[in-house]
């Protein structure tokens, strides 16, 4: 550990200790653990230019002499938050009412204030953001998103079974993929030995709720068997156990029929494991909560707090950092190593009311990036009860597109190309990653249609993530060599992750 | 239905909607234009006189905007609309013949515009290099949109030399038998290669001779045409009378008739003309006939003199060249079982349908199975239970029923179907998927449209009144055969619409404010238009603006304009109602995909672009992609795709139900490398339906099916990825968390499943299996008959996967009620007995060749009947029999082969 990496280490850990956590680790866990990529997908183009924004001038700017770019921005802008085009006081009211004012990198910017935690993981050099990053040239959300997950600028937008990057470094790396999301994204799929337009899934762990992940038993069901009979339930468990055993053999990865083989070897093998071990084998230092349900999993105060009613808007986020959480905790079980987690949260494209209290995007930026929301809350309990986990684990946000510069009619923003992109984790370099507001911008943004000019390709920054949790996988998980795969705004900005 | 709208102008000059620059237009056709410019005359002058003088001119042209545009072509039926050239520029419009007819008339005796029997046409000929030209004459009866060639010319029509002039005569007779009063005729020149026509003026043609007697009612024409074989298959049959009817004895004395039994019609009379229209599609190929009966009075109460009766013949079916259809040897019943579980959910045909659609050829079984109709009474057949193919022809008629006391639900539960209820869009699409008498092929369509293709949600803001009419709306339009681009246009105008994208609030004066969220979407979403590419650029009117930059063209123009075009659309609150104004549209006409989009207000403009946008490039190549990708297929290689694309680029009309009558026959999708995933509404709606004996049982044991799909993190009308549709196939298949669900659910929570007998609503119902499993001759129920019948029910492969380890499970259940292991061992029941076991252990081998040979009854007992009637020990007897089909029905559901269908 160098000097640098220590004392980030040492700041991170400070935050983790504002919630009154105790100890860094609990015998009951793994100590063990591989380079992990928890990868947030933001579906339907999310607006980080609302979440990152410049300072409103301090006076009003005179007249002619509005073309900086802060000016710009808030004018462009005027629609989205409701206030009269050139009202410079209601630019600086919505500013302090709304934004804290932080510098990194030497740049000086608003951040959202209900975006505390990621706030504070800037300022404590954890978190990258990488501006002007870009993906599909379409803005076509299905296609894009495709393109996004698959790693390769030449998806097309039929190809919805090819793998995706984050299933290729999973199985490059010989490890599984923990998918944590109510689905499974293309982002999950493993490469197909024969047909490049196919995948193949026994790498993945479908993991979207892990306190009930095995297959229903009961041994109730066989208690009273006997000559005169069995319950049907444990007929129909046997049957279908001994069958699937005996069957296993006989269906090759290439048959349509052979991912049900894996979902049910997968789930027989590991479901009871995993459902053990969670229910008696960890020991959170923030105590654990039993939970009501029938499946009486104990379940870590930290994400007990985090799941109750109101305290996230999509408590289905909430769930799979818990998901993921104790996806790590089993890190040490048979074949549940895992270096790639897949997550994700919909709902971005605001075309209206984009800065809506409620219905916005404000609310989802809370509960990704607030304090005791969804990603603290996970670095808390990881800080807690997985230091490991936590000094080996990053998060790369980000979405399919980003939006126009310019807001629309109908207080939203309509469908761009280039955006941002934020890698989080102790073992970033924190700091800001190409022009986070570039002049160019000024004047396009009073015309229609503009969007973020594109100046690093995301594959770029997911190839240099992937090199970063396996050494030299980057340039295997991502073969598209195009000029637009290889755009890059400058060489520095491969420097957001440590070695 | 609650939709306002404006209807078409009629009476205005109206711009065509294609705009071509002058020399491409020229380079772009394959007719080389003759010389022949004139200019058009410069005071006022109508249509009429004006072609009247000019029958050889086709093409009129003006210098508008500083380029040329055709103003019309006479040959386009909007040139009907043009009743004057009053707008045209003084001295910069031109009209042009391409023709080498520079004359041609009709010299026939008439009155007026009205003619009979022969008519004779006189032509002259100009510029041929050539002296063997043919002539042939084409008629329309629907103002142009369509000819049908004559085979009844004679005279001057072979071997017409240079320069000539000639008389041919148009037996019309032998065509067209009743009154027509917009006939246009063409005559065309084969000549060099190529077709040259002469278009004359709409005129009228009486040929009909109608009755004619002294007293009572007497027919002066009737429609479609007496002895025509080429009626569409949804005619509209009326009966003109010379005189006012009795309207009392209209009902029971006008009839269509087919194979000797009444087609269900909705009748109306109105001036003197009565109108049938059929309620569901007719036969292709079949003949059927219209009878007028003596109760038939007019108005003075006078009587039809003598029974009259008029015939016609529906077409032939239309089918694809282009798609290869399924080698009759192939066409069995496992291929009719797969086309029922992917297009309709399973159905609930009986066996003996399903024998007879594999007797049939592939597209006539094809054309019964698969029907836009709320009703297929082979498909689904009605129950007496609930009669729900009466009262439910749509979710708000099925919604007004299900919560009387007449309906079949029972009264707590009545509540739930409200269009008010929370969850009654879903509630109510189940009951319409899942109960006999209502077709759920028709709501399969319904799905796909309303959940992925043109995805409505209730989680942003619509509310299930307006989701549940948006439902109805939509299948309406497939009910009343609408082209496919009029039905997307029609949807894209709808209130829910406006909600989900908030295009609402657009307002367009003199600037555009609003969003332009569906403005892409009904691009990308409605059409696969998704603006990377289009060959026909160049010739788009602001191509010289973008140069070779059509993504940039796409995003400036296209979508720009489109979200103008989506502006004053008023939307009533939470009811499907709309405005569509004018104050606060953009009236004027837009480019959007390179042409001229009119409309007074958004509806016009929506319905005249989706005629355009299914023509385009990118929607030929995107759109039948996307509807079988989601209904049937998540493997299709190239050559697939390449020939499922030129079928639906060579339908001049996109007809959605024709192109997947003749996919569904196809070798395509007969095809062993097509894979098609269940979603999770597929499987466990399919499951369901299998299951489903009768309609009241299925009240109670059905209910489930909900928190099953719940369980499945699926929801109808809150699709996953919003407009964007929702759970894949792929996402489905990639989920070990549905596969536990089912698992969970056919193993642990079976106490819905199982239920083989209840009350529902005071009645008592039973699981009765016995009614539908094959019986042998001597009155038994054996296992392997049946187990192999509930495999072919429920996975439809011919037995292909059912191999001997499924088949040891399945015998088991039905001969024991218990696993097989313990079916062999019941002191060691943990044993996974292999497939080698299975053939080759001398024991094991024994015992599963024992259960099946067994029938439904414990092992070492004599058979017994499976309706056990005198010989029955107790009800209880033939329960377990019932229940341990069930266990063999849930056995079955979680096997792989439940969760994916091949195509062979």
């Amino acid at each position: 550990m160098n000097r640098r990496t220590f004392i980030k280490s040492t700041l991170g850990f400070g935050l983790y200790h504002l919630s009154g956590a105790s100890n860094f680790s609990h015998a009951a866990f793994p100590t063990q653990f591989n380079k992990t990529v928890l990868h947030i997908m933001l579906e339907g183009g999310p607006d980080f230019r609302h979440l990152i924004v410049p300072v409103p001038p301090s006076t009003d700017p005179s007249p002619g002499s509005e073309d900086n770019y802060a000016s710009a921005w808030w004018k462009s802008r005027s629609s989205l938050i409701e206030i009269e085009e050139g009202n410079w006081s209601q630019y600086r009211n919505y500013f302090s009412q709304h934004y804290d004012q932080i510098t990194v990198s030497g740049k000086t910017f608003g951040i959202l204030k209900v975006a505390g935690f990621l706030k504070e993981l800037l300022t404590s050099n954890q978190a990258a953001y990488i501006c002007n990053v870009i993906g599909s040239k379409n803005r076509n959300h299905s296609h894009s998103q495709l393109i996004w997950e698959s790693g390769s600028l030449s998806t097309g937008s039929h190809d919805a079974s090819v793998s995706g990057w984050g299933g290729r470094l999973a199985v490059l790396s010989n490890k599984k993929l923990l998918s944590v999301s109510s689905r499974v994204k293309l982002f999950a799929n493993g490469p197909h030995a024969t047909n490049p337009q196919d995948h193949e899934n026994s790498h993945v762990i479908s993991a979207s709720n892990m306190e009930n992940i095995a297959l229903a038993y009961n041994a109730s069901w066989f208690e009273n068997e006997n000559q005169w009979g069995i319950s049907d339930q444990g007929a129909m468990y046997r049957a279908v156990k001994n069958y699937y055993e005996a069957k296993r053999e006989s269906i090759p990865p290439s048959s349509p029929y052979y991912q049900f083989m894996v979902h049910e070897k997968n789930l027989r093998e590991f479901g009871q494991l995993v459902d053990s071990h969670l229910t008696t084998g960890i020991d959170p230092a923030s105590g654990y909560v039993t939970n009501n349900s029938s499946y009486q999993k104990r379940r870590p105060v930290l994400f007990d707090n985090l799941l109750k009613s109101g305290v996230l808007r999509n408590r289905g986020f909430g769930r799979q950092m818990l998901n993921a959480y104790y996806g790590l905790a089993c890190n040490d079980l048979p074949n549940l190593a895992s270096n790639v987690i897949s997550a994700n949260y919909g709902g971005w494209d605001s075309h209206k009311f984009e800065h809506n209290s409620n219905s916005g995007i404000i609310p989802k930026i809370e509960d990704i990036f607030g304090v005791d929301k969804g990603l603290h809350t996970l670095f808390k309990a990881l800080g807690e009860d997985m230091p490991n986990a936590l000094s080996q684990l990053t998060i790369v946000i980000g979405g399919e597109f980003g939006r126009q510069l310019r807001s629309n009619g109908d207080d939203g923003t309509d469908h761009g190309r280039g955006n941002g992109m934020f890698v989080l984790g102790p073992a970033v370099n924190g700091g800001i990653y190409g022009d986070l507001f570039p002049d160019s911008e000024i004047e396009r943004m009073s015309q229609f249609n503009q969007d973020i000019e594109g100046k690093t390709s995301v594959i770029q920054v997911c190839k240099r993530i992937c090199d970063w949790a396996q050494a030299d996988s980057g340039s295997q998980v991502f073969t598209d060599s195009s000029s637009d795969a290889n755009l890059l705004e400058s060489d520095q900005i491969l420097n957001f992750l440590t070695t | 239905m609650g939709v306002l709208f404006y209807k078409l102008r009629t009476n205005s000059v109206s711009r065509l909607f294609v705009f071509f620059t002058l020399i491409c237009f020229f380079v772009g056709t394959k007719h080389t234009y003759q010389p022949g410019w004139s200019m058009i005359p410069g005071q006022s002058i109508s249509m009429t006189e004006f072609t009247s003088a000019h029958p050889e001119v086709d093409r009129i042209f003006e210098f508008y905007q500083d380029q040329w545009i055709v103003w019309s072509s006479i040959n386009h039926p909007q040139f009907q609309n043009l009743l004057s050239l009053d707008d045209m520029s003084v001295n910069k419009a031109y009209w042009v013949h391409s023709s080498i007819f520079t004359q041609s008339f009709i010299v026939s005796q008439h009155t007026g515009d009205t003619y009979k029997d022969d008519i004779q046409i006189r032509y002259s000929l100009n510029d041929l290099k050539a002296s063997n030209v043919q002539l042939l004459l084409q008629y329309s009866l629907n103002g142009g949109l369509s000819y049908q060639q004559s085979p009844s010319i004679s005279g001057d029509i072979l071997n017409v030399v240079n320069n000539s002039s000639g008389t041919l005569t148009w037996h019309s007779g032998s065509d067209i038998q009743t009154n027509e009063d917009n006939v246009i005729i063409k005559i065309l020149a084969s000549y060099n290669n190529k077709q040259y026509e002469a278009l004359f003026s709409p005129i009228q043609i009486q040929n009909f001779q109608g009755t004619n007697f002294s007293s009572g009612p007497n027919v002066q024409s009737v429609s479609p045409t007496p002895n025509s074989s080429n009626v569409s298959s949804k005619p509209l049959i009326t009966i003109v009378f010379k005189e006012d009817l009795d309207q009392a004895s209209i009902l029971n004395n006008i009839r269509l008739i087919h194979n000797d039994k009444l087609v269900n019609t909705s009748m109306s009379y109105d001036n003197k003309t009565v109108s049938l229209q059929v309620l569901t599609e007719l036969s292709y190929n079949s003949d059927y006939r219209i009878q007028l009966d003596t109760g038939l009075m007019d108005y003075q109460l006078q009587p039809l003199e003598q029974r009259l009766i008029y015939h016609f013949k529906v077409k032939s079916y239309d089918g694809f060249s282009e798609i290869p259809m399924i080698p009759a040897e192939q066409w069995d019943q496992a291929a009719v079982r797969k086309v029922l579980h992917t297009f309709s959910f399973g159905g609930f045909a009986s066996d003996s349908q399903i024998e007879e659609w594999a007797k049939m050829t592939p597209i006539q079984a094809s054309e019964e199975i698969l029907r836009m109709d709320p009703i297929n009474t082979r498909l689904s057949p009605a129950d007496d239970y609930d009669g729900l193919d009466k009262r439910a022809q749509s979710l708000q008629s099925l919604s007004a029923f299900l919560q009387t006391e007449f309906g079949p639900i029972k009264s707590t539960n009545r509540s739930y179907y409200q269009t008010t209820n929370w969850n009654g869009p879903e509630n109510l699409f189940l009951i319409a998927a899942t109960k006999r008498g209502l077709n759920p092929f028709f709501h399969r369509i319904g799905l796909m449209e309303t959940n992925y293709h043109m995805a409505v949600n209730q989680n942003v803001g619509v509310s299930t009144k307006q989701l549940i009419s948006y439902y109805d709306d939509v299948m309406v339009q497939h009910q009343a055969a609408q082209p496919y681009q009029d039905v997307l246009g029609h949807m894209a105008a709808s209130p829910a619409i406006a909600v989900q994208y908030n295009h609402r609030r657009n307002r367009f004066n003199g600037t555009f404010s609003g969003n332009e969220d569906f403005a892409r979407e009904f691009h990308q979403l409605f059409f696969g238009i998704l603006g990377k590419e289009d060959q026909q650029f160049a010739t788009y009117p602001s191509y010289p603006s973008y140069q070779d930059d059509y993504q940039k063209y796409h995003e400036n123009v296209t979508i720009r304009n489109t979200a103008r075009a989506l502006t004053d659309m008023e939307v009533d609150g939470d009811n499907y109602s709309i405005r569509y104004g004018e104050s606060n549209h953009h009236t004027s006409s837009l480019e959007i995909i390179g042409q001229s989009v009119n409309g007074n207000q958004a509806y016009e403009k929506l319905l005249n672009l989706a005629r355009q946008a299914i023509h385009h490039e990118e929607s030929e190549k995107n759109l039948p992609l996307l509807i079988i990708r989601h209904l049937a297929d998540d493997n299709m290689d190239q050559e697939t795709q390449n020939t499922i694309v030129e079928a639906w680029k060579k339908m001049d009309e996109k007809s959605l139900i024709q192109f997947l009558r003749n996919y569904a026959v196809s070798t395509l999708f007969h095809n062993s490398k097509r894979v098609k995933y269940w979603t999770s509404f597929e499987r466990n709606i399919m499951i369901n339906n299998l299951s489903n004996l009768n309609n009241l049982s299925n009240y109670d044991r059905g209910a489930i099916i909900s928190s099953n799909l719940s369980n499945e993190d699926v929801s109808v009308f809150r699709p996953s990825h919003d407009v964007f549709g929702g759970q894949t196939s792929i996402e489905a298949a990639s989920s070990g968390a549905i596969f536990q669900a089912a698992h969970d659910y056919n193993v642990s929570r079976t106490w819905s499943s199982l239920r083989v007998h209840g009350e529902y609503n005071n009645q008592n119902w039973t699981q009765d299996w016995s009614k539908v499993i094959p019986r042998r001759d001597d009155g038994r129920y054996y296992v392997k008959d049946v187990a192999e019948w509930l495999w072919n029910r429920y996975v439809a492969d011919n037995l292909k996967n059912f191999g001997e380890l499924e088949r040891a499970q399945v015998y088991a259940f039905l001969a024991t009620g218990d696993d097989f292991s313990r079916a062999v061992n019941i002191e060691n029941t943990n044993v996974v007995y292999s497939l080698d076991e299975i053939r080759n252990n001398d024991l094991v081998h024994q015992i599963y060749t024992d259960l099946s040979n067994s029938t439904m009854n414990t092992l070492g007992n004599p058979a017994l009947p499976f309706n056990c009637e005198s010989r029955c020990s107790s009800d209880e007897e033939q329960e377990t029999d019932n229940r341990r089909i069930q266990l063999a029905v849930n056995f079955i559901s979680i096997t792989p082969f439940m969760f994916v269908q091949e195509g062979r």
